[in-house]
């Protein structure tokens, strides 16, 4: 009799760990019944920040797709990436360096697919907005690019839907006073 | 009586095509007489040395013709900054035709000059105390075709400076024609070759956006044609410690000098830009910073009146 319980007892713990253990599994595999959030922050572009703090993501707003928003991030940490440096500037065979090193008009260049994808979907400004102050403040790229950069960043800034606020405190007084030079973004 | 062109209505009432033809042949004569479809009449017009290959030549030309023909050219500062009533294609042309009237190409044969005269005063007290100028042995250098490749270079004034250091007038030949230095104001300028193949990765070296870029590379080697005393030729200074060209003789302590003439050209042509797209005038936008960062903090305004020996 006694072996009777036990093999009951037996039974019915091995029955409630499998009905444990089936609805742990459905549990974790059932789909979710809202969309999964991700991170609103940009990708960061990593490459070449310097140690300055990262400026805040202000996306979270933005109506686009999720994938939209990835090709855009992807297209920015490419553009970032691709920036002429200083050492660009003077690697090149203009060595007497009295006109621009083509690397300057080439980093123009990427700026500008940047400002016309900003162009065609203005709702993608509050992304780009981190992207240029993380350029204008990056001392190592090219002073040109930065200071094209910052006259961008303050120029969308005023665009932007969403506040964005940009001090001149943040910057070398030097690629202010090269922005101020610079036409405003059309 | 008024030339009608292309009048269906002159058809229906019976006129042969004869006639239409021959009004049309009329209306095309006469756009010809009063100069349609030809150059402006403002065209800065140069002398193109033999060193320039045709093709080259061509687009110097076309560069000159398109600027003619721009319009709305507008600039707060540029006016003052070059010493004109207003900033149209009309007034920069007759400004850039003072000061540049020869082109010479990169084979162009730097020792084509020969002595004029000699022991000549220059008259003022830098004329021959600056020690040997390593920025004038590079340009020279330059047309050697040593290691350096060049987009242009005032050789006139090149060479008017290595007279005033050796106290002589130098005399240049140039598109079969002899041409005495006595004056920065000479106008000789240099295209290197590579002035001609440079372009961004998507256009071409026909592209508006290069056309800018080659003609604000023009005026301001039109600025080196100016200048007095130690700053005859509006020379430039080396870049200091910490900046992009660090070590370059590609910076100012004129806030006058070539490199403002650069970014004032360039931000008018900025605006006049009608065919540009973003990238152009990123592109635009980039060189214009390039140039403002070349103008050093310590920056003041020099005596744009040229010197002349004689």
């Amino acid at each position: 009799m006694k072996k009777q319980y036990l093999y009951l007892a037996i039974v019915l713990l091995t029955g409630l760990v499998i009905v444990y253990y089936t609805n742990g599994t459905e549990n974790r595999s059932e789909p979710p019944k809202e969309p999964i959030e991700t991170p609103s922050a940009p990708i960061e572009p990593s490459v070449k920040a310097e140690s300055k703090p990262k400026p805040k993501s202000t996306v979270s707003n933005s109506p686009m797709s999720k994938t939209e928003k990835s090709l855009f991030q992807i297209q920015l940490d490419e553009t970032f990436s691709a920036l002429p440096t200083k050492e660009d500037v003077k690697g090149h065979p203009l060595k007497n360096g009295e006109l621009p090193s083509p690397v300057v008009l080439e980093g123009g260049r990427l700026l500008g697919t940047v400002v016309q994808s900003l162009r065609n979907n203005p709702s993608q400004i509050p992304e780009a907005l981190p992207f240029f102050q993380t350029c204008a403040q990056d001392d190592r790229l090219a002073t040109a690019i930065r200071a094209s950069c910052l006259r961008k960043l303050k120029d969308f800034a005023k665009e932007s839907p969403t506040s964005y606020q940009v001090r001149n405190e943040d910057f070398p007084k030097r690629i202010v006073r090269i922005s101020e030079k610079l036409p405003k973004t059309k | 009586m008024a030339i009608r062109i292309c009048s269906e209505e002159r058809f229906e009432r019976g006129d042969n095509m004869w006639s239409w033809i021959l009004n049309l042949v009329a209306v095309v004569v006469v756009f010809s007489a009063l100069g349609c479809g030809s150059d402006p009449e403002h065209m800065v017009v140069l002398t193109y040395d033999a060193s320039l290959s045709e093709n080259q030549r061509g687009i110097v030309e076309d560069d000159l013709r398109f600027f003619a023909n721009l319009e709305n050219l507008t600039s707060s500062t540029g006016p003052e900054l070059l010493g004109i009533s207003d900033f149209s294609s009309l007034s920069l042309s007759y400004w850039l035709a003072e000061r540049v009237k020869y082109i010479v190409g990169n084979t162009y044969d730097e020792n084509s000059f020969t002595v004029h005269e000699e022991d000549v005063d220059y008259g003022d007290d830098t004329s021959n105390k600056e020690d040997p100028s390593d920025e004038k042995d590079v340009s020279i250098g330059v047309l050697n075709g040593q290691d350096t490749q060049i987009l242009m270079a005032n050789y006139g004034g090149v060479v008017y400076l290595e007279g005033k250091k050796e106290s002589k007038i130098y005399s240049i030949s140039v598109a079969n024609t002899d041409i005495v230095v006595a004056s920065p104001r000479v106008g000789v300028i240099l295209a290197g070759d590579y002035v001609f193949t440079l372009q961004t990765n998507d256009g071409s070296v026909e592209d508006d956006v290069m056309r800018f870029f080659r003609l604000s590379v023009l005026f301001h080697e039109a600025r080196h044609s100016d200048g007095n005393g130690s700053n005859v030729c509006f020379p430039h200074s080396e870049c200091p410690e910490g900046h992009d060209y660090e070590g370059s003789i590609g910076c100012d302590t004129a806030s006058n000098g070539a490199y403002q003439v650069s970014v004032v050209t360039l931000n008018a042509f900025y605006e006049a830009c009608n065919n540009c797209d973003s990238k152009d005038h990123e592109v635009l936008t980039a060189l214009i910073a390039d140039f403002e960062s070349r103008i050093l903090d310590d920056a003041a305004t020099m005596d744009i009146a040229p010197e002349r020996i004689r």
